[in-house]
């Protein structure tokens, strides 16, 4: 073993000396204001303001709590009457409707004023909603197949989030929850990367090995059309019920979750991977302001 | 009129000149064509092979030139030359840098063979050579580079290992990968975008230990040109450049050959006659030895364990051979055959037999290994003193193999079992080759090259294996064996080409080509036209103007990271999805010779249209998601300067060459649409490798490099950001995020080296030995592999103190070696 330390230690000695700390010059990175928004309708619209930091800095993030703001909704103007229950936390007595444009405008004093826009998506329509129960081998005894349709709208992109909820009831000890991916051939799989293949993979009509994040999807495969979907999910002996989550997102909306869900910041993976740029509709900073819309479907156990 | 000619105007500045090219390219063509046909005469030829003295040897690019008319040629390939000069009588002068010119008088009424044999100058007291070899001005062809293969062995190199791949590395145009690879990224072009010919077969992965070496053992190497733009109709298939490798035919006189022990790995090299001037063979093998040298230490470690054994290592070998067999002065049959291959393994036995009632034994086994392996049998005929005739048939294959297998046995009381699990992962590509190439020599003023080319490809873009057999101690029994991934792609891929080197006059000479190719995968059929075109014009006795333009098409992608070349990398063929890539290029260039130095400024624009890359987070890992769906289609462009100045003879050889450059790419689905630059758009690129040999006893060499840093994406900014809870219906979660303003935003520090080595000679009884000193990064600069951010933590007196900081990791410090070589 001692052999082996002495031909190692020299080598060690060298790849040590690989690693040095850069000095370089980083005078013209100027901090950005981040606006955070999640629109969602009939609901007070709020905003989150701070500052970026410069990526050597360990200080935490400084909040913006003088800024002055505009929204303009559907071409009008709105009166405000904004709070701001904690520093950088804006609430806004403004709440969307469906179809609602929204225009805003943060004017934060020393910086260029920064802007965004967002419309308000319409829930989406599911109809069918239904669950029964099925003998399966290799994946439990049983088997729930929920089934239900979508109805996409013609004629505009929609941007979709899925999730099927599992109601367990653990009788004294009262109810929770479990969140189950779409589930075909008993793989948890959704939407990824992987644009073109999801509805082909949920109604199981494309035996898949997909197993992806949970993650919201495009329209491209049923644009414009009704599409019936079933989802298997292995039966619990405390099933007592599925909520069937539906989430509508704006395209802005759709590539923020999309691109923050694959940064990432390891150095090993970041090696591997390519870099990802998270989505911002923030003209002139960072951040989003998008809405979403969301629906959720009770679906009881088959009797 | 006038609106007429309107909409015609418009449309014609809307093109990129390059899109109007291929109509010119077109027209030269049918001129050349159109000229050919009136200038048919009944011209006497000379024609022959022309060799050297010593080894029988074919060479390359030797000039045959009849000085009376001035008309001259050079050898092509094979050695063969044909020359039509108008003459009843013709003086001739032979030349080949290195040898001693020959001059010879001869009638042509009968069509006569003249084969030659040359002797070299080095034996014979050092003859001036320069005013008979070929310059860069008088040269019809741009944008191609020949490196003579001793002064590639000469270049020092990492572990004093003579790598063909890092000397052109060197050359202006070309760019090196990241730190110590082999890589070459050709005005703008992917690692991808290069056609590596050996002795004219395609090679798809050329490189070892994961790039750090070229899998072309330089030993086994006779001829390296390098073509980077203005390509002549007879290559195809790639976009930005190609390498025409021609490996050593043998000695066909007497045996030789050569041993030698590097820092990383041994050589051994032997050629000669198996039957004397007529059948010759050449064979050489090259293997790293880090992995047996740590094997003492591996098994001493395991045994001082006591729990079973443990093996470990990684090696890489090749083996060149090749057979050629002379039938008579007009026939000829080469049998070559290249393989290589890396290999990393690790197998470990696990005993554990402490307990009575309990016993197991495990092993776990592990292997990856991934090279080629290119065969070919090629028949040379010269079908008349004009037409020269060659047909290859060869087989390549590239694959990637990674098998992780376990087995495992036990013993309890209740009885035994056993269970045994492998997990392959497969990826690769077969092509099998047919081609015929013929040179023709109408008149004195064309030389024709046509042919075609038809390859079968059969492609395993991924394929993943899981084979499970197990026996409990109660009897139960499982297997599972089972297959899943991407299943066998077959394409086939056709090519005709023509092409006519005409000698308009004696000052313009015009190369005027087309290739028609097309490629076949899953009933879709996608055809290319692609026009060539390049003329020399000489403005004096040693300056000459050049131009020349080409399309490429590429119907081969190589799936790779943008940020480090992996043996995972895969090659997969276009698609109904995917489209074949495609390149325009101009270029144009003064060169000009004088004191025997060839001096060249060129420039270049390119076009690069469907080139790919892997979607935004996307990688060979995480998700066995078809390889279609994780990339995008962009495009690309780049331009820049090249000045060089090369000396190919004497004591003191070598190049200075800088490149000036910019190398962007727009992709709709990165960077937001924006163009941005490519990873390795390297703005200023300097290299100097100059080698000094005052005797024969001992010659040495420098390199010093100069590059503008590559370019890295980086979050220059950080905010918090929020999205849906994964986990909580309608929640919101912050997380921190990294602003990227633009792909590609930052520019590493910049790269530079020095490297040097001597070679010290010495004759012996049966040979000659060199030791050969090298050193790697002379002066330890430290340069950038990767850079990223780092926190450090102190504890001080008022507690722990974080900061965060910029950290750089570089590969290669000095690296000294020492090599020794034995000939005989």
């Amino acid at each position: 073993m001692n052999k082996i330390i002495a031909l190692l230690a020299p080598l060690a000695l060298l790849v040590s000396a690989c690693v040095k700390d850069l000095d370089y010059d980083f005078d013209d990175v100027e901090p950005h204001v981040v606006v955070m928004s999640t629109v969602d309708p009939d609901t007070t619209l709020s905003l989150r303001l701070s500052f970026s930091r410069f990526f050597l800095s360990a200080e935490p993030f400084r909040k913006i709590e003088d800024a002055t703001l505009q929204l303009v909704v559907n071409g009008q103007p709105q009166a405000l009457n904004a709070t701001q229950p904690n520093p950088g936390d804006y609430r806004l007595a403004y709440r969307p409707q469906y179809g609602d444009r929204l225009d805003l405008t943060v004017q934060v004093p020393g910086h260029e004023p920064v802007s965004a826009s967002t419309v308000v998506p319409h829930p989406a329509s599911v109809t069918g909603a239904r669950a029964s129960l099925h003998h399966a081998s290799g994946v439990g005894d049983n088997v729930y197949a929920i089934r239900f349709t979508l109805h996409d709208p013609a004629d505009e992109d929609n941007y979709y989030f899925l999730r099927l909820i599992e109601e367990l009831d653990h009788g004294s000890m009262g109810h929770n929850y479990r969140y189950t991916n779409f589930s075909c051939s008993d793989y948890l799989l959704t939407q990824g990367v992987d644009l073109g293949t999801v509805f082909d993979n949920i109604d199981g009509s494309t035996p898949t090995e997909h197993y992806v994040d949970n993650l919201p999807f495009p329209d491209d495969n049923i644009a414009g059309r009704s599409h019936e979907v079933e989802i298997k999910v292995e039966k619990n002996y405390n099933t007592s019920g599925f909520i069937l989550e539906l989430v509508s997102l704006s395209r802005d909306r759709y590539l923020y979750e999309l691109t923050a869900d694959q940064y990432t910041d390891d150095p090993f993976e970041s090696l591997i991977a390519e870099p990802v740029q998270v989505h911002t509709n923030i003209d002139g900073g960072i951040g989003i302001f998008a809405a979403r819309t969301r629906t959720l479907v009770p679906i009881p156990l088959p009797q | 009129m006038a609106t007429e000619e309107q909409p015609k105007n418009n449309r014609r500045t809307a093109l990129p000149c390059a899109y109007r090219l291929p109509r010119l390219c077109l027209a030269f063509l049918l001129l050349s064509i159109f000229n050919f046909q009136f200038s048919i005469i009944h011209a006497q030829t000379v024609s022959g092979t022309v060799t050297d003295a010593r080894t029988g040897e074919t060479l390359i690019g030797a000039t045959i030139l009849e000085t009376a008319s001035g008309r001259g040629t050079v050898t092509n390939a094979h050695g063969r030359y044909t020359l039509t000069p108008g003459v009843a009588s013709a003086q001739l002068r032979i030349s080949y840098i290195g040898y001693k010119t020959q001059h010879h008088t001869l009638d042509l009424a009968s069509n006569p063979t003249l084969n030659l044999r040359l002797e070299p100058a080095v034996e014979l007291d050092e003859v001036t050579i320069t005013a008979e070899r070929v310059t860069a001005p008088t040269m019809s062809q741009m944008s191609a580079i020949e490196v003579p293969v001793e002064q590639i062995k000469l270049v020092p190199v990492i572990f004093g290992e003579a790598d063909v791949l890092k000397a052109i590395q060197l050359l202006p145009g070309v760019q090196s990968g990241t730190e110590g690879t082999s890589g070459i990224y050709v005005r703008g072009g992917g690692p991808d975008e290069n056609l590596f010919l050996l002795d004219g077969i395609p090679l798809y992965n050329v490189n070892h230990l994961g790039g750090f070496f070229s899998a072309f053992n330089s030993d086994a190497i006779k001829n390296v040109t390098l073509y980077k733009g203005s390509f002549p109709a007879r290559f195809s298939g790639r976009i930005s450049s190609v390498l025409d490798i021609t490996t050593n035919n043998g000695n066909d006189r007497e045996w030789h050959g050569s041993a030698s022990l590097g820092a990383i790995a041994a050589k051994f090299s032997i050629e000669g006659p198996i039957i004397k001037e007529r059948t010759t063979l050449s064979l050489s093998l090259r293997r790293t030895y880090f992995d047996l040298l740590l094997q003492p230490f591996l098994m001493a470690a395991a045994a001082n364990s006591g729990e079973g054994s443990f093996n470990a290592g990684y090696y890489f070998y090749d083996l060149n051979a090749k057979l050629t067999h002379r039938f008579n002065d007009r026939s000829r049959l080469y049998a070559s055959l290249y393989s290589g291959d890396d290999a990393v393994y690790l197998r470990a036995r696990t005993r554990n037999s402490g307990y009575s009632s309990y016993s197991y034994e495990e092993y776990m086994r592990l292997r990856y290994g991934w090279g080629n392996i290119a065969a070919s049998v090629r028949w040379n005929y010269v079908l008349s003193p004009r037409l020269f005739l060659n047909v290859t048939g060869a087989y390549t294959r590239y694959r990637n193999r990674l098998t992780l297998g376990f087995e495992e046995e036990f013993r309890t009381d209740e009885g035994n079992g056993s269970g045994e699990a492998e997990m392959s992962y497969n990826s690769g590509i077969h092509d099998f080759i047919l081609r015929a190439d013929l040179d023709y020599q109408p008149t004195p003023d064309h030389t024709v090259k046509f042919g075609a080319h038809i390859t079968h490809h059969r492609f395993t873009p991924e394929v993943a294996g899981y084979k499970i057999h197990a026996q409990e101690s109660d009897g139960y029994r499982e297997n599972i064996d089972t297959t899943v991934g991407e299943s066998r792609v077959r394409a086939q891929e056709f090519t005709l080409y023509a092409e006519d080197d005409w000698a308009v006059s004696e000052a313009l000479k015009v190369n005027a080509g087309l290739s028609l190719s097309g490629f076949l995968v899953s009933g879709k059929f996608y055809p290319s036209l692609q026009p060539r075109l390049s003329g020399r014009f000489m403005l004096s006795d040693d300056l000459s103007l050049k131009a020349g333009y080409a399309y490429m098409t590429q119907y081969l992608h190589l799936l790779s990271t943008s940020n480090i070349s992996l043996p995972t990398d895969l090659w997969v063929p276009v698609t109904r999805r995917i489209p074949p890539m495609g390149s325009h290029q101009v270029a144009a260039g003064l060169f000009y010779s004088r004191w025997g130095i060839d001096f060249s400024v060129e420039a270049y624009y390119k076009w690069m249209h469907n080139l790919m890359e892997y979607l935004p987070g996307s990688s060979f890992f995480g998700s066995s998601t078809g390889w279609e769906d994780k990339v995008c289609l962009g495009d690309g462009r780049a331009y820049g300067l090249e000045l060089l100045a090369q000396k190919s003879f004497g004591d003191i050889t070598g190049w200075i060459g800088y490149t000036l450059s910019r190398t962007l790419r727009t992709f709709p689905q990165l960077n937001n649409g924006r163009e941005f630059p490519a990873k390795y758009d390297r703005i200023h690129d300097i290299a100097i490798t100059l080698q000094y040999r005052p005797n024969p006893r001992f010659d040495c060499g420098i390199t010093w490099v100069f590059a503008t840093g590559n370019t890295a994406t980086l979050a220059l900014q950080e905010y918090e950001g929020e999205v849906q809870d994964r986990w909580q219906p309608g929640s919101i979660t912050t997380s921190d995020y990294g602003y990227i303003e633009s792909r590609n935003n930052f520019r590493l520090p910049v790269y530079h080296r020095l490297d040097f080595s001597v070679n010290f000679h010495k004759k012996k009884k049966h040979g000659t030995r060199t030791w050969n000193i090298s050193v790697y990064n002379a002066y330890n600069h430290q340069n950038p592999f990767i850079i990223y951010r780092a926190q450090l933590d102190r504890y001080t007196s008022s507690g722990l103190r974080s900061s965060v900081v910029l950290r750089q990791l570089s590969l290669f410090p000095i690296l000294p070696s020492v090599s020794y070589i034995y000939k005989f």
